[in-house]
């Protein structure tokens, strides 16, 4: 049997057996058939009858998502082609698979005399173990991935009581089994029959689900070596015994589950359940190193993904999503940590998955007393990760501090909930109309009362029909209200290591200047033929999408900085005893990854900032009448190419007056000098300029600034301030979209073109003669608007041909700063244009040239260099 | 009976060099004297095209040039080896080699010759050692000579002629 007939076998049997359970809602699972469908079209090697049939079942399955065909009827169609295809896949010669069989049955003769007559015939599927079952139980289990993800979220809303999420349970359990016949493995495929069978009577609790999941996310992987891992007959007893047991009695279960104590039921958490495993000084890991690795990836992106929802929690402490996903992403982490033979990680993560539960299932609202300890918690388990990433460096693991202690809080989830105070909760329905004053408290009441005395409706309707407040608003109100529960989608990702992207999108560039080469061609621009124009005009326009598309290959959201620092503003609200309402805001912005990675510190520097000194104490807002909750706002958006990313706080903003004395008093300006705000604020980024000690009205801002500027100006980005006393004070940092590009002036020194930074330039102007003085004949100075700056000539700097003389006449003076704001005026010839070109590296032959960072490509494929203001000032100054 | 015996020690020493650089050589032209260049080494062979300068480098460094989007550095191979410059011509053409660095891993570099020949399989019987020339001229970056008919062809061991450690001592000594 040929491997495209296999692929087309197997996608035939997982769509012939999901089909018959598809319900007209359910998009995703007829979407997922369409895709199966389309692959079978896709197949190479079959009868062009079957293609065209795989065609037009592919089509009508997407007319019936598109509800342009009548449900009913165009699933039976789609039934009656499936087996039309199935058919026509037996009638080729040497095929006798399982799908087939469903339909007409053979005799176990016939199977064993087409397997003996010849041995390329597959699927007596009882004699397998041939390449193409290895091959296939690979393709399989790789794929599964994403299954299991889907299962478990399934289960998760199988366990509020959503009914398709059994049923998608059920067609998942069913394809499961489907498979595992096909590939031969009938321990596996029993156990999933008999869960199947129990799943109708509520037998199986979610719990058991989950161990199924993970025990199928341990052997999948393992598979990927092509051997499945037989299943331990303990294991798939455990699962069973506990599923068939658990409702009836929870308590036997303490001695019977000796590999993972069964779930504790929140109401009689003991503390002896949880009690930490014994810890062992030096842990042997039994995982392989290369699981190991893909743990802390792992581990961190859900770490991180706890952290945030857990923000959220704070203020909706029973909002559903979020309490599913925190619990998910410990759940993986417990069962991977489980399966690396991490105990301790398995434990904590075990100990803060409980509390979740409890929240999850509501025998526990979240007070802000238990996201601290589970925050902590939280950290815990990163310390942990980055522990175990230590042992991969070779060094001893180490279990982090204030672990037993947490484990041991984390056991009593109700003592900490009588140490916190107040509970937030998602706004009612009620409150949000009195909120908006559509509605009195009084119209409320009666709405509220009536539904106690019987009226089975909702409180909406209620609200609208007797007691009369308009449609309107009680729909608004809603909609708000569903606005704070709705769930965050979860984008599809794959992961790709970084150089092969960076490989692509090399390549990327390199089609796109040929392609500017093609265009700038002579007998392309002169060309006549029409034909022919519109084919290169159409290649432009593919080779811009494509572009565009590498480009937005290596940006990566804000979002997981974004939450950095929300965790950050928090602690530090805590800590300072400020009521700090931090608000992110356009998370969603992308950035060039290593643009990204370099933005943490400065943002953590200015937030600081704002919430130790900008923001008054609370006593001092309540003076100024202002509300006691200060807000602190990180924006991030998009305008014209470059990203900005502001932080906001309503605080007491700069004293402008101190900052001009102390400039003034540092000799940094004149006493008269008249300085807009946007210089005066310049100021404080300079090193040193003020600390709380020197000027106690300013009271400390600007410490630490200079390192936020230069950091910033590294990414070659800027920071503007804009400030109010009394009103606040905002952060305005400016960045480029990528590092790889920079913004630049084409200039002409002599025989060659060279590339300015725009960043750099102040102005350019074309001097006098009378503007530039020599000094001891043999330094130039150049005389702007009475400031005497430095003039080098830029041909004779980079040149240095000893004895040629180099002539200040006629040409052009450009004035640029370095990142300390040094100025430095360059003698050039022309200017030629502004461009925006891609960095490239000289080449490791060339190494570090002065005055030089790099090279670019230009668009007729030349090479121009790109100047380094720095390195430039440097060779002046020597 | 001595002088045999020696006799052979010295035909057994010259096949042992002609073995371990017997295999094809890349020839090419550089003022009126034929080189050979390691098939191996060689990436590719491009043609002469406008090099970027770059400023504050040995004379024998070019320049950069694109090569189908790396920057990567050009050398002149006449000036490198202290040759009269002569103008470009339609033969001269720049052959992508990749230098071993030891740490610096491979480097690419192109190297700008008169002109390139052909690809040619030199027998370890062909080959013999470098002669000496006195202490004047340095034959380091020679592995050896091919005798291919009449004519001699200079096997260079490029990896030593490009020494980026020597580029970057000589630009220190430029600059300083």
């Amino acid at each position: 049997m040929s491997d495209a007939m296999q692929q087309a076998d197997a996608l035939l049997n997982g769509i012939a057996a999901r089909i018959p359970m598809v319900e007209k809602s359910d998009l995703n699972a007829l979407a997922a058939i369409m895709g199966d469908l389309e692959k079978l079209t896709l197949l190479v090697g079959l009868p062009k009858a079957f293609i065209e049939t795989a065609k037009r079942a592919t089509m009508l399955a997407e007319l019936i998502i598109m509800g342009e065909s009548e449900f009913d009827p165009g699933i039976k169609k789609l039934c009656s082609s499936i087996e039309k295809m199935q058919h026509s896949l037996s009638d080729i010669p040497l095929v006798n698979s399982k799908g087939t069989q469903e339909i007409e049955p053979e005799s176990d003769d016939t199977k064993k005399a087409k397997a003996e007559s010849t041995k390329k015939s597959k699927p007596n599927v009882s004699d397998l173990k041939s390449d193409e079952v290895v091959d296939l139980l690979i393709r399989f289990a790789s794929n599964q991935q994403s299954v299991l993800e889907d299962f478990e979220a399934y289960i998760l809303e199988m366990e509020k009581g959503n009914p398709q999420a059994k049923a998608a349970i059920k067609r998942i359990l069913h394809t499961w089994k489907g498979e595992f016949g096909v590939l031969d493995l009938s321990e596996y495929s029993k156990l999933i029959h008999v869960l199947e069978e129990n799943i109708e009577n509520n037998l199986i609790s979610a719990d058991n689900l989950f161990r199924l999941k993970d025990l199928l996310t341990q052997n999948f992987r393992a598979a990927a070596n092509g051997v499945m891992p037989s299943l331990n007959k303990s294991e798939a007893n455990e699962i069973l015994f506990i599923a068939l047991l658990e409702n009836a009695a929870p308590a036997v279960l303490a001695d019977s589950a000796p590999r993972e104590k069964p779930k504790i039921v929140a109401t009689s958490i003991a503390p002896v359940e949880l009690a930490p495993v014994p810890v062992l000084g030096n842990a042997a890991f039994t995982g392989d190193p290369s699981l190991m690795g893909d743990f802390v990836t792992e581990s961190r992106d859900h770490i991180r993904t706890a952290e945030s929802k857990l923000l959220e929690l704070e203020s909706d402490p029973s909002h559903a999503e979020n309490l599913n996903s925190i619990f998910r992403a410990w759940h993986t982490i417990k069962g991977v940590a489980g399966f690396l033979g991490l105990k301790e990680v398995q434990s904590l993560a075990h100990s803060m998955e409980n509390m979740m539960d409890m929240a999850r299932k509501g025998d526990l609202v979240l007070t802000p007393g238990h996201i601290d300890t589970l925050l902590e918690a939280n950290d815990c388990l990163r310390a942990f990760v980055d522990a175990i990433e230590k042992t991969m460096g070779g060094a001893e693991f180490e279990i982090p501090g204030g672990y037993a202690e947490i484990v041991a809080k984390l056991a009593s989830p109700y003592a900490i909930a009588a140490e916190s105070g107040v509970v937030p909760t998602l706004k009612k329905m009620g409150e949000i109309l009195v909120e908006k004053g559509v509605c009195e408290q009084e119209k409320i009441s009666e709405a509220v009362a009536l539904q106690k005395e019987g009226d089975t409706r909702k409180l909406g309707e209620i609200l609208i029909d007797p007691v009369g407040v308009p449609a309107r608003a009680v729909a608004n109100a809603l909609a708000s209200q569903n606005a704070a529960r709705t769930p965050t989608l979860v984008e599809e990702t794959i992961r790709v290591p970084i150089n092969r992207i960076d490989q692509l999108v090399d390549a990327i560039g390199e089609a796109v200047i040929a392609q500017s080469m093609i265009n700038a061609d002579q007998s392309i621009m002169t060309m006549a033929d029409q034909t022919l124009t519109t084919k290169v005009a159409h290649a432009n326009m593919i080779m811009r999408q494509i572009q565009e598309l590498a480009m937005s290959l290596r940006m990566v959201s804000v979002k997981a900085t974004f939450q950095k620092m929300a965790r950050l503003a928090r602690d530090l609200s805590k800590k300072s005893g400020k009521e700090v309402d931090f608000i992110t805001e356009g998370e969603d912005t992308e950035l060039d990854k290593s643009v990204v990675e370099n933005i943490g510190d400065p943002l953590i520097h200015m937030i600081r900032n704002s919430i130790d000194h900008g923001i008054e104490s609370t006593e001092a807002r309540a003076q100024t009448k202002k509300p006691a909750k200060a807000r602190v706002v990180l924006r991030a958006y998009q305008k014209a190419g470059n990203i900005y990313m502001e932080i906001a706080d309503d605080g007491k903003g700069l004293d402008k007056n101190a900052i001009f004395q102390k400039a003034v008093s540092r000799g940094l300006c004149k006493e008269d000098a008249l300085l807009s705000d946007a210089e005066l604020f310049q100021f404080i980024f300079l090193p040193g300029f003020s600390t709380a000690k020197q000027i106690t009205d300013v009271s400390g801002r600007g410490v630490g600034m200079d390192v936020v500027k230069k950091n910033i100006e590294a990414l070659r980005g800027s920071v503007e301030i804009s400030s109010a006393s009394g009103i606040g004070t905002t952060f305005t940092i400016r960045l480029p979209l990528t590092l790889a590009i920079v913004d630049g002036m084409i200039v002409r020194a002599g025989k060659f073109h060279y590339i300015v930074p725009t960043l750099a330039i102040l102005e350019s102007i074309k001097p006098a003669a009378d503007q530039i003085d020599s000094v001891m004949q043999q330094g130039k100075m150049i005389k702007v608007r009475g400031e005497l700056i430095t003039l080098v000539h830029l041909e004779g700097l980079l040149e240095q041909k000893n004895g040629r003389k180099y002539e200040f006449n006629g040409g052009i003076v450009m004035i640029v700063e370095d990142m300390v704001g040094k100025k430095i005026g360059l003698y050039l010839d022309e200017i030629i244009g502004q461009q925006q070109v891609v960095i490239k590296s000289l080449g490791t032959g060339v190494g570090d040239v002065p005055g030089v960072s790099g090279g670019a490509i230009m668009s007729d494929g030349g090479v121009s260099l790109i100047l380094d203001i720095g390195g430039v000032m440097k060779m002046a100054n020597s | 009976m001595t002088e045999s015996m020696s006799g052979a020690t010295a035909t057994l020493e010259k096949s042992d060099v002609g073995q371990q650089l017997a295999g094809k050589y890349l020839t090419f032209k550089l003022a009126e004297e034929e080189y050979g260049l390691e098939i191996l080494k060689v990436q590719e062979i491009i043609q002469m095209q406008a090099v970027t300068h770059v400023p504050r480098t040995p004379d024998y460094v070019r320049g950069v040039i694109n090569l189908r989007g790396k920057v990567i550095p050009v050398i002149d191979l006449r000036a490198k080896f202290g040759l009269d410059a002569s103008e470009d011509t339609e033969k001269t053409c720049i052959i992508v080699v990749q230098i071993d660095h030891g740490t610096a891993g491979i480097i690419t570099m192109g190297i700008i010759i008169d002109e390139v020949k052909e690809v040619l399989d030199i027998l370890a019987e062909n080959i013999e050692e470098t002669p000496s020339f006195g202490a004047s001229i340095n034959t380091e970056f020679i592995l050896g000579m091919g005798k291919i008919g009449t004519s001699v062809k200079i096997l260079l061991d490029i990896d030593k002629v490009m020494s980026v450690k020597e580029v970057s001592e000589i630009r220190k000594t430029a600059i300083s």
